[in-house]
C-alpha cells in the first residue's frame, strides 16, 4: 500500500479532531439537512455551516448521512425543464409557470378539493389548518402558520418545506400558533407546511399544506 | 380486516430500502439505527399516505425525502441520547478515542494543524479541513457547489499557506 504526501497530516488532523466533544454550538440536525440538500443556501452560509461540519466528526457523520440521503432523493427527482428554463430566464414567466404549477400539484394530492388536506386517515379529521387562509403570502412578510386545536395533543412541529421537499424551518411548539424564525428567509416559490401533531398515546397526526410565496 | 396498504408499501420500501441502507451506512448510520429510519420511514408513509392514496406510485424520491426526515428525529434522539450519558461514560468514550499509543509529537502536530488551519482565509480552511478529512477535489466542489477548477485551487493555495505557517513554527 502507498502512501500519500500528506497522510501524516491527515492523520494528525483526524486524531485531533476525533477526541473533541460535540459542543454547544453544533447545529441542529435540520440545519445539517438544509447544508445538505443547498437549495436556498448562499455560500457564506453553506462555508460557516460546512466550517463547524468539517470540525466536528459527529456532525460531520450525521450531515453526510443527510447528504447521501438528499442526493438520492435528488437523483431520483424528474427534472422539469420548461420550469427550470423559465425559472432562469423569464422570472416573471416563471412566476406564473409555478402558480400554474402550484395548483396542479394541489389538485394532484389534495384530490381537487380547496379545503384543508388531513392525510392521518378517518381517525384523525381534527387537525385544521386557520392560516394563511388561501396559502398564499408576499414575500418579505414572515407568514404566521395557524392550526386548530387536536384536543388530545401535548405537541406540535411546524415544518416548512421547499417544493423539492426538503425543510427549510422546523418548530417544535405546544401553542397552534408559530412563525419560522426571522434568520430564514422565504423567497418566492413554493413550498409546503406541516403540522405534526403528537397526542399523549404517541399518536401522530399530520396536516399538510401548500404556500406560495409571491 | 386484510390491510391492502401493507403489501404496497412493504413493495415500494423493498425498491428503496437497498439504496437507503448503502446511502445510511457509509456514514455511519448502525443497522439498528438504519433499520429504526426504515421503520419510521413506514410508518411515515402509512400515515400521509395510507388513506387510500396509490403508495405503489408514489416516487422514489418521496420515500427517500421521507427517509431523510426521519434520519433527522433519529440523529435529534442520539443527540438527547449523548446528552443524557454521565461525564463518566462520555470521558470515558473519549478516553477510548484518544489512542495511548498516539504519541506527544503526533498530539502536538495535531494541535499545531488545527491552529494553523483555524488562521486561514474561510473558504481555503473550509478546503483544507475536507481534505485533511479524506475528501477529494471533487467531494469538495461537490459539497461546495463549486467547479472542480475552484475546489483545487483554494486547496492548493490553503495547502500552501498550512504548509507555510506550519514551517514558520518549525524556523520561528
Amino acid at each position: 500500500m502507498t502512501t500519500g504526501p500528506d497522510d501524516r497530516l491527515k492523520a494528525a488532523y483526524q486524531a485531533h479532531g476525533a477526541a473533541r466533544a460535540r459542543g454547544a454550538d453544533c447545529p441542529e440536525p435540520d440545519q445539517l439537512a438544509r447544508w445538505a440538500g443547498r437549495a436556498g443556501v448562499s455560500e457564506q452560509e453553506l462555508l460557516e455551516g460546512l466550517d463547524h461540519v468539517m470540525a466536528c466528526e459527529g456532525c460531520r457523520r450525521e450531515y453526510e448521512t443527510l447528504r447521501a440521503l438528499a442526493a438520492l432523493a435528488a437523483a431520483d427527482r424528474p427534472a422539469r425543464p420548461a420550469a427550470s428554463v423559465a425559472t432562469r430566464w423569464l422570472p416573471l414567466a416563471a412566476a406564473v409557470v409555478l402558480s400554474v404549477g402550484a395548483i396542479a400539484v394541489w389538485r394532484l394530492t389534495s384530490g381537487g378539493d380547496d379545503g384543508p388536506v388531513v392525510r392521518d386517515g378517518p381517525e384523525a379529521p381534527t387537525l385544521l389548518a386557520v392560516t394563511p387562509a388561501d396559502s398564499v403570502v408576499p414575500a418579505g412578510v414572515p407568514p404566521r402558520f395557524e392550526w386548530r386545536s387536536l384536543p388530545t395533543a401535548v405537541g406540535y412541529r411546524l415544518e416548512v418545506l421547499r417544493d423539492d421537499g426538503s425543510a427549510m424551518a422546523i418548530v417544535e411548539t405546544t401553542d397552534t400558533l408559530a412563525t419560522v424564525p426571522d434568520s430564514i428567509r422565504l423567497g418566492p416559490g413554493r413550498y409546503l407546511w406541516v403540522v405534526v401533531a403528537t397526542t399523549e398515546g404517541g399518536d401522530v397526526h399530520r396536516l399538510v399544506r401548500p404556500l406560495v410565496v409571491r | 380486516m386484510s390491510d391492502p396498504v401493507s403489501p404496497l408499501l412493504t413493495g415500494l420500501l423493498a425498491r428503496c430500502a437497498a439504496k437507503i441502507r448503502i446511502a445510511a451506512a457509509r456514514h455511519g448510520l448502525s443497522p439498528a439505527e438504519l433499520d429504526e429510519v426504515l421503520q419510521e420511514t413506514r410508518v411515515r408513509l402509512w400515515k400521509t399516505h395510507g388513506a387510500g392514496e396509490k403508495i405503489d406510485s408514489l416516487p422514489a424520491s418521496y420515500v427517500y425525502q421521507t427517509a431523510a426526515s426521519a434520519a433527522i428525529d433519529l440523529i435529534r434522539r442520539r443527540r438527547r441520547s449523548e446528552r443524557n450519558q454521565s461525564v463518566d461514560e462520555l470521558a470515558e468514550r473519549l478516553e477510548a478515542r484518544d489512542d495511548p499509543a498516539r504519541g506527544m509529537e503526533q498530539r502536538e502536530l495535531g494541535e499545531r494543524i488545527w491552529r494553523a488551519v483555524a488562521a486561514l482565509a474561510t473558504d481555503r480552511r473550509v478546503a483544507v479541513r475536507m481534505y485533511l478529512n479524506g475528501y477529494n477535489h471533487s467531494e469538495i466542489a461537490d459539497r461546495l457547489d463549486w467547479t472542480e477548477a475552484r475546489a483545487r485551487n483554494l486547496l492548493y493555495r490553503g495547502l500552501a499557506d498550512l504548509r507555510a505557517a506550519l514551517s514558520e513554527e518549525d524556523t520561528g
